[in-house]
């Protein structure tokens, strides 16, 4: 990955609420990070932390109530908030794509495997049906599915999950997206199909030049695939940085937390896990200062009342948190 | 700690470690709407829904509080008042009358002969007696064939056919919603038995049913109140509206069992249930306290469009006649005896239809208001 | 350890599927034996369809056993009537969302085994002892008015085990009771387990497919595929020392958040799916995915040896 490369994501102070009758949830408040061609971005989150609202903020798909409130997205260098919904279509599916995770539901019962992904080839192509169902066909190929002419005449009821889940990374792929949008792409999914899955997106990235944002709450599939990562809770960035950084040197107490309180498969000790008590952030009524200072063990006074700005750890490495301020 | 790279003011004992109590301050416990008041709320939004309840509580208003009001009794009737228009006076009536030339037809010609005969021998006293009460209370919707004022036998009448079509709506609910609930939760055989007695039972035609019991039943009914006096009081509730009740119990309760057991085969796979029984509870607690409270929401959207069923219903057999016995009035009754005039005075057939058609209009529009409400999917 | 509380010999359960034209049968769980001990936790292991779900329900008779038999305190109860058991073997489940009856408050729900057991002679006896339950778990005695809608994933999943608790059982089965969390809140629900286990002497079946939340629970491991048990040893043995190829597998398929370890790890990546349960392979099930496969893994089915104290291995390569 080279410092040439073009950015192709760029997302600056991102806020996104919902409108509800309870009041208003600010899901997102005020992110920035970018993407580069042919790099991996990892977000890492819990629920309530906002990580699938923005991406979906990226994507143009935000359900009502929610709306984007302020910041701005800029993809390939088109500023995508201020597109109408004819030209999103032309780049969903077609620029960027989605997978996501529950692969039960993301496929339509009712048409075959073969027949959605030469419907999505022909609504932004203009390739013929015939065309369209030879690339359907490579398309389920690539992505080492068995007898992909067979299975191409399949429905998805006669699909595995891990099947299914390839099959739905096929049809995003099939028009050679510059951006690969992936949510939780593998929580649904039982082990050892997540690693054949892990093992395919890593070797796509290293085949086409493609960017891959890959959301999920497992740190352990960041490292497989992504170079950077970024730590949300409570609707905003707590920490960003290299993924070697970010383990060798985690800087926000809530990367800590989420480290530490994992079990270990390695470890031999027989000490009790050390979780990060309290509950998620209840985001109709987000704290005024740090979102995770009711939770946190170092909490301070400042964090209570003032929201932290970024610190910079090292090269590249922020940490959003007072505490490095006492560091200086 | 003071050279600092700030470019705002920091305290530096804002650094210090905050107390317990002020993060648990934070978290604000929101204020949670329980599943009615969230309902309630989506419901009032419901501009046709809202107005549906307001023509139902009116209506009741109008069926057990108006009599209250209007002084004249549903029974009462007084000579010389027949077959007034609304808002008509025997005097103006005879005068409109008179100037009216004579009519070719029979029935008219009948009429105005009438009409002469009772004007026309006008005695002291009840003229007198006439006039005093005419100064009180106007016949607002005019009077029937014997006297009856309108306006206090339609409010009588709503309030019979409200009242039959609520108790009926209950016995179904009661009756439909536990047999569902036992046939959806037990299954297998049971269940498809229980099921194909309910076809049958759908298929028996419900009119013919009524019939064969009103006259199966007058007799022993008619022996039973002569025996005893303290039942003669229900003789209004005579065979037909009696078979018209049982009928009920019989055969309109399908449609509640069969929504019942379409949710009770969605909730038995929750594992709330398995829970239960892990618990070991057996198969009345968890049918009782477990499925059936689940079920709210259908069941009372059902029975909200069950009651305009059961009144519209009553109000066929007793506008056939089958229904309920005179003095006692309902509002097919009303207009069964509007038929015989219909020519002459077409107000009386207007009224009770009119009265019928606002409160099943008005349930049915409450009840599809009801339906979104409940919708536990529409919960964000 | 003290002496077996729990154990299966032979268990067998088998649904029928009505499929177009056939009846299909799901063999969820096939010939599985094991044992636990007093005070012991033992992790049952496996992906989807490998059937640990159904053993903990048939365990508690909610299925009931197509064949084999099931002991409490060495009684074969396979047969007998439920209720005087229930109260002594319990279940906490998965979903925290689903497990708990919306219409009733928390206090009806950790009340209902109370009630189901009259074990309480006054209203006072009965709300004291759901607020002891209630406290137990981390929650406060007001909490007891509020409905399960009102509380978060994991505040729910502490009612669960508050309900389970209520009427002292000795034996519990933790259906994943922590696969649906946030994964801060699952340390949390972890430890409670684990202090609860301490203090009331509890035995417990954990079921989960995370192996190293099962590997820090659990004494013992059992691990799953497609309806037979493959493999069971000690937590720290399994780890360090996997026989089957199956197993083998597993642990290299846990994605590790170190990136050193991470390039370091044995990659196994096995090729295809998991068989469907309605018609396993001939022979060894795990035959069509594994890489150690030979001819004898078609015919034969391995039979689950010791090969070592402790080690049960079901394969006829192990190691």
């Amino acid at each position: 990955m080279d410092n040439t490369a073009k950015t192709l994501v760029d997302i600056k102070d991102l806020k996104v609420s919902f409108f509800t009758p309870a009041g208003e949830v600010k899901a997102v408040r005020g992110i920035s990070w970018s993407l580069k061609e042919g790099e991996a971005l990892g977000i890492v989150g819990e629920s309530g932390s906002g990580k699938s609202v923005s991406v979906y903020a990226l994507m143009g798909i935000l359900q009502n109530p929610g709306k984007v409130i302020g910041g701005f997205i800029t993809f390939n260098g088109i500023d995508m908030l201020k597109l109408k919904e004819k030209q999103w279509q032309k780049i969903r599916g077609n620029d960027m794509s989605m997978i996501f995770q529950d692969p039960m539901t993301s496929l339509n019962p009712v048409y075959t495997v073969g027949n959605q992904i030469a419907e999505t080839v022909m609504a932004h192509t203009k390739t013929r049906q015939r065309e369209a169902n030879v690339l359907a066909v490579a398309s389920l190929a690539k992505v080492h599915i068995p007898n992909p002419d067979k299975r191409a005449k399949q429905y998805p009821f006669e699909f595995s999950g891990g099947m299914r889940q390839r099959a739905m990374i096929s049809m995003s792929l099939c028009c050679e997206p510059k951006l690969l949008i992936a949510d939780e792409p593998t929580t649904a999914l039982d082990v050892t199909i997540q690693a054949q899955i892990i093992d395919l997106l890593r070797e796509l990235k290293q085949r086409t030049n493609m960017g891959i944002i890959l959301i999920t709450h497992d740190m352990g599939v960041i490292t497989d695939i992504c170079e950077k990562v970024v730590v949300m809770y409570g609707g905003q960035i707590v920490e960003s940085a290299a993924v070697k950084n970010l383990y060798k040197n985690p800087s926000h107490p809530y990367t800590q937390g989420l480290l530490e309180c994992l079990p270990r498969l390695v470890s031999d000790e027989e000490e009790p896990l050390k979780p990060i008590e309290g509950s998620p952030v209840d985001l109709l009524n987000p704290p005024a200062g740090c979102p995770f200072a009711p939770r946190c063990a170092r909490c301070m006074k400042i964090c209570l009342t003032e929201q932290p700005p970024q610190f910079e750890i090292e090269t590249e490495h922020y940490s959003a948190c007072w505490l490095h301020a006492l560091d200086n | 700690m003071a050279k600092k790279p700030f470019s705002f003011q920091t305290d530096p004992s804002m650094f210090e470690p905050a107390d317990p109590e002020e993060k648990k301050e934070l978290i604000i416990q929101r204020q949670s709407l329980s599943f009615w008041q969230d309902s309630w709320r989506r419901l009032r939004k419901n501009p046709t829904a809202m107005i549906g309840l307001a023509l139902i509580i009116l209506s009741l208003l109008f069926a057990f509080i108006g009599p209250l009001i209007v002084p004249y009794k549903y029974d009462e009737q007084i000579r010389g008042f027949e077959n007034l228009s609304p808002m008509q006076t025997p005097q103006e009536r005879s005068a409109a009358r008179a100037e009216v030339p004579k009519p070719k037809n029979r029935s008219e010609e009948f009429a105005y002969d009438f009409d002469t005969s009772a004007s026309g021998e006008k005695t002291a006293p009840e003229t007198a007696a006439v006039e005093l009460k005419e100064a009180v209370f106007p016949h607002v919707l005019g009077t029937d064939s014997l006297g009856r004022d309108n306006l206090v036998r339609l409010m009588y009448g709503s309030r019979i056919s409200l009242l039959v079509g609520i108790i009926a709506s209950v016995i179904i609910l009661i009756i439909g919603s536990i047999y569902g609930a036992f046939s959806g939760f037990i299954g297998g055989r049971t269940d498809n038995v229980m099921m194909r007695i309910l076809e049958l039972l759908y298929a028996i035609p419900d009119i013919l049913i009524v019939i064969l019991l009103s006259i199966v039943l007058k007799a022993p009914l008619s022996q039973l109140f002569a025996v005893s006096p303290a039942l003669s009081k229900l003789t209004g509730i005579g065979p037909g509206l009696l078979s018209m009740f049982i009928t009920f119990a019989l055969l309109y309760w399908v449609g509640m069992a069969r929504i019942v057991r379409g949710q009770v085969l969605q909730l038995k796979e929750q594992e709330f249930i398995t829970a239960a029984q892990a618990l070991g509870a057996n198969n009345n607690r968890v049918i009782f306290k477990h499925l059936l409270p689940n079920c709210i929401g259908p069941i009372i959207v059902t029975t909200t469009f069950q009651i305009p069923n059961a009144i519209f219903v009553e109000s066929f057999l007793s506008f056939i006649g089958l229904g309920i016995s005179a003095p006692m009035a309902s509002l097919g009754s009303l207009a069964n005896d509007a038929m015989s005039g219909i020519q002459t005075y077409p107000y009386m057939l207007a009224q009770p239809a009119i009265m019928i058609a606002i409160i099943i209009l008005a349930f049915n529009m409450l009840g599809d208001g009801l339906r979104d409400a409940l919708d536990p999917r529409m919960k964000k | 350890m003290g002496e077996r509380l729990i154990e299966i010999k032979n268990l067998t359960k088998h649904f029928i599927v009505k499929g177009d034209f056939r009846h299909n049968k799901v063999q969820a769980v096939d010939d599985v034996s094991f044992y636990i001990d007093q005070g012991e936790t033992l992790g049952l292991v496996g992906e989807s369809g490998c059937g640990k779900t159904t053993i903990g329900r048939t365990l508690l008779r909610l299925y009931e056993p197509t064949s084999g038999s099931i002991f409490y305190k060495g009684r074969d109860i396979t047969k007998e009537k439920m209720k005087p058991y229930r109260s002594k073997m319990q279940i906490i489940f998965q979903d925290p969302f689903a497990s708990l009856d919306p219409r009733m408050t928390v206090g009806d729900i950790v009340g209902e085994p109370l009630d189901i057991n009259r074990a309480y002679r006054s209203k006072r006896e009965r709300s004291d002892r759901v607020f002891e339950i209630l406290n137990l778990v981390g929650l406060s005695n007001e909490h007891a008015r509020r409905y399960p809608h009102e509380f978060s994933g994991g505040q729910r999943q502490r009612i669960g085990i508050a309900r389970a608790l209520a009427v002292r059982p000795d034996f519990i089965v933790c259906d994943e009771p922590v696969s649906a969390l946030d994964v801060s809140i699952q340390a949390q629900i972890i430890n409670i387990l684990m202090d609860l286990q301490k203090e009331f002497g509890l035995t417990y079946l954990f079921i989960a497919h995370d192996l190293a939340v099962v590997k820090h629970i659990s004494d013992r491991i059992g691990v799953m595929y497609l309806g037979k048990l493959v493999e069971l040893y000690t937590s720290k043995g399994l780890h360090k020392n996997p026989m089957h190829p199956y197993t083998q597998a597993l642990l290299s398929a846990i994605p590790v958040p170190d990136p050193e370890v991470s390039m370091k790890k044995k990659r196994i990546i096995l090729q295809g799916d998991v068989a469907s349960p309605i018609n396993p392979p001939k022979g060894c099930r795990f035959h069509t995915r594994c890489f150690r496969a030979k001819e004898r893994c078609i015919e034969e089915c391995p039979e689950l040896v010791e090969l070592e104290p402790g080690h049960l291995v079901a394969c006829h390569f192990p190691g």
